[in-house]
C-alpha cells in the first residue's frame, strides 16, 4: 500500500515498529488519520514516541507477537465480527483441506508431516481436499518441493474450482480449522504469554473490529520488529489473516504496511541483489530442482492458472536482455549461463561459510556487516579469512577497517600481521552526485538527479560495476573455455559520459523497461512481452517506466491537487503498470460496486464494460464481475480466474487464510517461544519453531530456555538520528552530536535490583560476547508479568561502532546467527542476556577500568 | 541566512537608529516593520546564491522523501524537502534534514585506500590501479573456484568463491547491473543485500 | 605468516565419511570442521596449480574439486532436506580426484 493511504484509515495498529521515531515522515499520515478521528494503537515492548502519540499502547514481551495476533483472530471468529461478504468472496475461508491434516492442537505444537530427523515438514497433508496428487516431478523432489513457484505461490495443477463448503460447517473447511487452531488464544492466555493486560488487549480487538467493514478500513504497520524473529514470516501472516477476515486489503486505508529501512531496499529486492531470485521475482534456477534445462524450468515453474502463467515470457525476455544476440532459440536463449544455486546462499550461512574458508573474495556495497549483522565478532573472523575484500562506501566503515581497528584486533585476538585479507576501500558517490532511481516502501520508483560532481575519486556504484565489467570482458575476451561464455555473451554496451566516463543511468533503466527487438522500440507494458525471443526486458514488473525515449515516468513530478483523487498517478512510477494499490479489485464488491462511498477506489463501469476508478485497476480491464471459467475447456492463465478473484498472482485468485504450500513452518501461524527465552511455552510442549535454521558452533552458541545465567530478554532498536549500521549518520556532524554514544535502556525495578544509577557503566553478556555501555534507567520499559513471574526486558540501539563522531559498543556482538525457516532473516528482537555493573577490563581488555 | 559583515564603528553609530525596541514600545507592531533592523533588512536567503537546483530522494529510509538540492559553483549549499511531493510535502526528518552534512562531512573518503595483505597501514592508490587489480583478483578467484557440474553431473556453472553484500542503499540500476555482471556474467550465487537483515 | 601443513586427502575423506555415516541433521559443528579441512586442502592444491601457471587441464580438475565443496555446502545449508546422495557421489569423486592431483604433483 502507499504511505499516504494510511491517512484514509479508521484504525491503525503499529506493531513491530517504532514508526514515529524511525519513519517520522511516513508517520505524518498516521497523525493525519488521527486528526480525522482514527484510533491509533501501538503494540510494543517499549513506550516510545509512537506510543506517546497513539490512543492506546499495548505492551507485549518481545517475541510474543503471534500469541497477541492469534488472540485477535480468535476474538474476530468467536464474536462473529468478520466481514462476511468480503471474506466469503475473496478468501479461501470455505476451502476444504485434506482430512489427513492435523493441527498443533492435536500434535502438541507440531503440524502434521513433520520429519523429526530432517527437521523439516512434508506438506502433503496441508493440501486442499480432492486436489490431484503432485506431478511425478514433484513426487521425485517432494522434500525439496517441485518448484520455487510452488513454494512461493502454492501452485498446483488445477483442473477445476477448489472444493468448498460454503455453509462453513464441514470440520475440514478453513473456517473450522482456524476456529479450532486459535481456540485457546483467549484474552487470559494472551495476558499470560505476552504480559499485556487482558483489558488492554480487548480494547485493541474492539477498536480494530469496530473500524473495519464496508465503510471503514484499518491498517497494520510493521518494520523489522516483526521480521527479525525466527517466526517473522508467520507474524506477518497472522496480520494478513486478520486483514483478510476484516476485508482490509486492496482498499483505501486498508492493508499491511511494511516500513522498510533503506532508500531502495524495495528496489534491491525487485531488481534483486539476492541469491534466490532473478529480476522482479523470477526464480533463480536451483541445481537440486528440475531446472536442468530451460524447458524443464519452464515446465516446473509455470503455474497453470493466474497471472504467473505468463512466466515464460518474462524469463525468456530477461535472457534476451542479458545475453542479446548470443541468446537464441537453439541454445535455450543462453539458459545455461545462469548459475544454479545449491542451497541457502544468504548472508548468514555465507558468513559461516566464509569463516570456514569457502569464500575467497567479497564485494561490500554500502553495507556495514561488522555493525549491522548478528554475531559481529564472527563476522570479523569471516572477513579475516578472505583473500580480498572490496568495500564501496563514502566513509571508512568498521567493515573496511576491521584489520586495523576491529574488536578482535583491539582485544589482541588477531593482529594485522596475521590477517592476509587484501582490502580496497573505494569512495562512493552520494545520491545527489549521480542519476538513478530508487524504489520506496510503497513500490514508488523515483528518479533523482545528479546535481553536483563528487569530489576526488568518488564514483557511482554504476561506474564501478560498468567499468569492472569492461575490464573483465577484456580479460576474458580471448578465452575458448565454455565456462567463460556467459561473460563473453553478456550485453555490456553502456554509454559513458564526461571526463569520468560515468555510465548513463537512463540507458540501464531503459534496459530494465525492455524493448521490442523487431522495432527496437521501448515497451510500454509487460503485456507486450513474448516468449519467442523477440522482446528483451530486464525486469518485467518495471516495464512501462520509460515507455518512450523521451518519457521517463519515474522523473514525473505532478502531484494531485488537494481536492483529489489522491492517488498521485503523475508523481513518479509505481510498479506494476503505475498501479498504486495492489489487488484493488477487492475495493469493489463481487458485483463490481464500491463497498461504500467513503472507500471508493476502483469499480466496474457497466456502460463501458470496463474497470475504472481513481487507480489503475489491478484486474483485466474488461473482465466482467460475472465472468466464470468454463472448466470443461481446461482454462489456463487468467481464463481460469473468475470476475470475483482479485488476487490474480495467486493461482486460485483468493487470499489464503490457510496456506497449503509456500511456507516451510506450517500453514497457520502458531505461537512458539523465541529460540532464547526466559519462559516455557505455555501453549504447547514444543518450545520453539521446530524448523528454525540453526547453525550452532563454537562462537555461535545459544542459551537454553530459562537459563538462569541469562535471565533477561534483550531487544535491539534504532534511533531517529542514527541510520542503521551504515556509518553515514555517525559521520554526519549534527546527527552524531544528537546521539553521541551508546546506551542500554533498563527498567527502574531491574536497576534497583542491580544497584544501578543512571549513566553507570554496565556490561551486557551472552555466550557470543560481551560489551559495555552506559545505563539509561527509564520507565519506557516496564517489567512484564509472564504467567505469574516477573520478567525484565532491556533494549539497546544497534547503530553504534567505533568509527565516525558518535561511538559506542556494537549490540550485534551479543546476538547469534540463526534464522527464519522461510527467509533466513536473522533474529535481533528477542534473545536473552545477562547484565552486570562495571566495565570490561583485564588482559585483552580495551579500556582502563 | 547570510550575514553581511559590518565594521564595529558602523555598528555603534547605527545601533540606536536601528534599535527596534523603542519603536515597538511606541506602539508599532512587533510582527511588522518595527521589528526590522538595518541588519535584518540586509539579510538575504543563501539559496539566492544557488546556481543549480536539482531534485533528489532522501538517501536514508524507504519512505522516499523528495528533496531539493541547491548548489553553487559545483558544491552543495543546502538541501530541503520538496514541497511538491505527496510523500513528504516539504518535510524531512533529522536524518534527511542533515543530508548536506552527509555530503560535506570531513570524514568522507575521497581517495582509494588500499591495505596489502598482512600490512598494518592504509596506502592511497590511484583508482585505475585499484580497478585493474580488483578485476584481476575477481577473475582469479572465479577461475579457481568455478564449478561447471556437480558430482552427480548436474550443470551448475557457478562459483561459491565470490560473494557480494549490499545494494539497498543504492540505485535500482546499480543493483540490476551487480546481479547481471556477478550473477549472469561470472556465475556468483552468493549475492545478498540488507533485505534479509 | 608461516605456512601450515596442508591436510592430506585422507583427512578430508575421513571428515566426509564421518558425515555420511552420522548424517548429522541439526548439529553443524562436524560440517564446519569438514569444510575447514576441505578448503585448506583445496587452497593448497590451488596454490600448486597457480604456481604451474594454471594450465587448463588443471583448472578443469580444480573445478571438479570445487564441485565437491558445492555438494558439502548443499548438505550443510540445504533448502529443504539435505541432499545426502549428492554428498555420496561427491565423496567418490573426491577420492578419484585426490589420486589425480597426487599424480600430477598438485597435492
Amino acid at each position: 500500500m502507499q504511505l499516504w493511504s494510511l491517512a484514509d484509515a479508521d484504525c491503525i495498529v503499529i506493531m513491530g515498529s517504532n514508526m514515529a521515531e524511525n519513519h517520522p515522515v511516513g508517520f505524518r499520515f498516521v497523525v493525519q488519520a488521527k486528526q480525522r478521528g482514527a484510533t491509533i494503537i501501538h503494540v510494543d515492548p517499549r513506550f516510545t514516541r509512537t506510543s506517546a502519540l497513539a490512543d492506546l499502547h499495548a505492551p507485549i514481551r518481545s517475541g510474543s507477537d503471534i500469541a497477541f495476533l492469534g488472540g485477535i483472530i480468535r476474538y474476530i471468529l468467536v464474536n462473529d465480527l468478520w466481514f462476511k461478504e468480503w471474506a466469503m468472496a475473496y478468501t479461501n475461508i470455505a476451502a476444504l483441506i485434506s482430512e489427513d491434516y492435523q493441527d498443533p492442537e492435536q500434535l502438541d505444537g507440531l503440524f502434521s508431516g513433520f520429519d523429526e530427523k530432517g527437521g523439516s515438514y512434508r506438506i502433503e497433508t496441508w493440501q486442499p481436499a480432492g486436489e490431484e496428487e503432485p506431478s511425478p516431478l514433484a513426487e521425485h523432489h517432494a522434500q525439496h518441493h517441485a518448484s520455487t513457484t510452488e513454494t512461493l505461490f502454492g501452485a498446483r495443477r488445477m483442473h477445476g474450482p477448489p472444493a468448498e463448503d460454503r455453509t462453513l460447517r464441514d470440520p475440514n473447511c478453513v473456517y473450522q480449522i482456524l476456529k479450532r487452531h486459535y481456540e485457546r488464544y483467549t484474552p487470559e492466555m494472551v495476558e499470560r504469554i505476552t504480559g499485556c493486560p487482558r483489558e488492554t488487549f480487548l480494547k485493541v480487538c474492539e477498536a480494530l473490529t469496530k473500524n473495519s467493514g464496508p465503510d471503514k478500513t484499518g491498517s497494520f504497520c510493521y518494520a523489522v520488529g516483526w521480521t527479525h524473529h525466527e517466526t517473522g514470516v508467520q507474524i506477518i501472516r497472522a496480520a494478513t489473516i486478520i486483514q483478510s477476515l476484516l476485508g482490509n486489503v486492496g482498499r483505501p486505508g486498508g492493508g499491511v504496511m511494511a516500513l522498510r529501512g533503506h532508500v531502495s531496499i524495495q528496489g534491491s529486492t525487485d531488481l534483486p541483489t539476492l541469491y534466490n531470485m532473478l529480476p522482479t521475482y523470477l526464480p533463480q534456477p536451483n541445481a537440486t530442482k528440475p531446472h536442468h534445462t530451460l524447458k524443464e524450468l519452464l515446465k516446473a515453474e509455470t503455474v497453470p492458472t493466474g497471472w504467473w502463467h505468463n512466466f515464460p515470457k518474462y524469463f525468456i525476455s530477461l535472457l534476451k536482455a542479458w545475453y542479446g544476440d548470443a541468446a537464441t532459440m537453439r541454445n535455450d536463449f543462453g539458459y545455461s549461463f545462469i548459475p544454479k544455486m545449491v542451497g541457502d546462499h544468504s548472508q548468514q550461512p555465507s558468513t559461516l561459510a566464509a569463516s570456514d574458508g569457502v569464500i575467497k573474495g567479497m564485494f561490500v556495497f554500502g553495507q556495514n556487516p561488522t555493525v549491522g549483522s548478528v554475531n559481529a565478532d564472527l563476522v570479523e573472523r569471516s572477513l579475516s579469512k578472505l583473500d580480498w575484500l572490496v568495500v564501496r562506501d563514502s566513509f571508512e566503515t568498521e567493515t573496511a577497517s576491521f584489520w586495523k581497528k576491529g574488536r578482535l584486533v583491539q582485544r589482541g585476538e588477531l593482529r594485522p600481521e596475521d590477517i592476509g585479507t587484501e582490502v580496497f576501500l573505494l569512495p562512493a558517490c552520494a545520491q545527489a552526485e549521480k542519476d538513478g532511481t530508487v524504489t520506496n516502501t510503497g513500490r514508488l520508483v523515483q528518479w533523482h538527479d545528479k546535481v553536483v560532481e563528487a569530489v576526488g575519486d568518488s564514483r557511482s556504484d554504476l561506474w564501478f560495476i560498468v567499468h569492472l565489467g569492461i575490464r573483465l570482458k577484456r580479460l576474458y575476451a580471448g578465452s575458448q573455455a565454455k565456462r567463460d561464455g556467459a561473460i563473453q555473451a553478456l550485453t555490456w554496451n553502456y554509454r559513458l559520459h564526461g571526463q569520468k566516463q560515468e555510465p548513463d543511468a537512463l540507458q540501464v533503466l531503459q534496459e530494465i523497461n525492455g524493448r521490442d527487438l523487431t522495432s527496437n522500440k521501448l515497451l510500454s507494458s509487460y503485456q507486450e512481452l513474448r516468449d519467442d525471443g523477440t522482446t528483451a526486458c530486464g525486469g518485467w514488473l518495471y516495464c512501462g517506466i520509460t515507455p518512450d525515449e523521451d518519457h521517463n515516468q519515474s522523473r514525473s513530478r505532478k502531484p494531485d491537487p488537494p481536492d483529489g483523487p489522491g492517488t498521485h498517478l503523475n508523481w513518479a512510477f509505481t510498479w506494476p503498470s503505475n498501479r498504486r494499490e495492489m489487488y484493488n479489485r477487492a475495493s469493489a464488491d463481487p458485483e463490481g460496486r464500491p463497498w461504500s462511498e467513503a472507500k471508493r477506489l476502483v469499480w466496474w463501469d457497466e456502460r463501458q464494460s470496463r474497470w475504472t476508478g481513481h487507480d489503475v485497476p489491478d484486474f483485466e480491464p474488461d473482465k466482467s464481475p460475472d465472468y466464470r471459467p468454463d472448466w470443461s475447456k481446461d482454462p489456463v492463465g487468467m481464463e481460469a480466474l473468475s470476475g470475483i478473484d482479485p488476487f490474480i498472482m495467486i493461482p486460485h485468485g483468493k487470499s489464503m487464510l490457510f496456506v497449503p504450500s509456500g511456507l516451510k513452518d506450517g500453514p497457520l501461524p502458531t505461537h512458539y517461544e523465541p529460540l532464547e527465552s526466559p519462559v516455557r511455552n505455555i501453549l504447547y510442549d514444543r518450545q520453539n519453531n521446530p524448523v528454525t535454521k540453526m547453525w550452532p558452533r563454537p562462537g555461535n552458541e545459544l542459551h537454553e530456555t530459562a537459563d538462569p545465567c541469562f535471565p533477561y530478554v534483550l531487544t535491539t532498536f534504532r534511533l531517529t538520528e542514527l541510520h542503521c549500521g551504515g556509518l553515514s549518520t555517525r559521520a554526519m556532524p549534527h546527527t552524531a552530536e544528537l546521539q553521541p554514544e551508546a546506551f542500554v535502556e533498563i527498567p527502574p525495578e531491574l536497576a534497583a535490583e542491580k544497584e544501578l544509577a543512571h549513566l553507570d557503566w554496565v556490561i551486557l553478556s551472552t555466550l557470543r560476547g560481551e560489551i559495555e555501555v552506559k545505563a539509561m534507567i527509564t520507565n519506557r520499559l516496564r517489567p512484564f508479568t509472564i504467567d505469574g513471574r516477573v520478567i525484565y526486558q532491556i533494549g539497546m540501539p544497534w547503530v553504534f561502532g567505533y568509527e565516525g563522531y558518535a561511538h559506542g559498543d556494537t549490540a550485534n556482538v551479543l546476538l547469534a546467527i540463526f534464522g527464519d525457516a522461510n527467509t533466513s532473516i536473522h533474529s535481533t528482537k528477542a534473545l536473552t542476556c545477562n547484565l552486570r555493573k562495571g566495565r570490561l577490563a583485564g588482559p585483552g581488555g580495551r579500556r582502563d577500568a | 541566512m547570510k550575514e553581511l559583515r559590518r565594521l564595529p564603528r558602523d555598528r555603534a553609530s547605527g545601533f540606536f537608529k536601528d534599535w527596534s525596541i523603542p519603536r515597538q514600545l511606541a506602539g508599532q507592531s512587533p510582527f511588522a516593520k518595527a521589528a526590522q533592523s538595518e541588519q535584518s533588512r540586509r539579510l538575504r536567503p543563501r539559496l539566492e546564491d544557488a546556481d543549480t537546483i536539482g531534485t533528489s530522494i532522501c538517501p536514508f529510509c524507504a519512505v522516499g522523501c523528495a528533496q531539493l538540492v541547491y548548489a553553487k559553483d559545483g558544491k552543495p549549499i543546502h538541501i530541503e524537502g520538496d514541497p511538491r511531493s505527496p510523500v513528504n510535502q516539504g518535510t524531512l526528518c533529522p536524518k534527511g534534514g542533515g543530508t548536506l552534512g552527509l555530503m560535506t562531512s570531513p570524514l568522507r573518503v575521497n581517495q582509494v585506500k588500499y591495505r596489502a595483505p598482512y600490512s598494518d597501514v592504509w596506502e592511497e592508490k590511484p583508482l585505475d590501479w585499484a580497478m585493474d587489480r580488483i578485476a584481476l583478483l575477481t577473475k582469479q578467484a572465479r577461475d579457481e573456484t568455478f564449478v561447471e557440474a556437480l558430482p552427480d553431473g548436474t550443470v551448475a556453472n557457478h562459483t561459491l568463491g565470490i560473494a557480494s553484500v549490499g545494494g539497498a542503499t543504492m540505485d535500482n540500476e546499480e543493483n540490476y547491473l551487480i546481479k547481471k555482471l556477478l550473477g549472469g556474467g561470472l556465475g556468483v550465487v552468493g549475492i545478498e543485500n540488507q533485505a534479509r537483515i | 605468516m608461516p605456512e601450515e601443513q596442508p591436510p592430506s586427502a585422507e583427512m578430508v575423506l575421513r571428515h566426509i565419511d564421518g558425515l555420511l555415516r552420522r548424517r548429522p541433521d541439526r548439529e553443524t559443528r562436524d560440517f564446519s570442521a569438514a569444510t575447514r579441512c576441505f578448503t585448506a586442502y583445496r587452497d593448497h592444491v590451488t596454490g600448486r596449480i597457480r604456481d604451474k601457471g594454471s594450465p587448463p587441464l588443471s583448472l578443469e580438475r580444480l573445478a571438479k574439486l570445487n564441485a565437491v565443496l558445492s555438494a558439502l555446502y548443499a548438505v550443510h545449508y540445504p533448502i529443504g532436506s539435505p541432499p545426502w546422495v549428492l554428498l555420496e557421489k561427491a565423496r567418490d569423486s573426491f577420492a578419484a580426484l585426490a589420486a589425480e592431483f597426487s599424480m600430477a604433483g598438485e597435492a
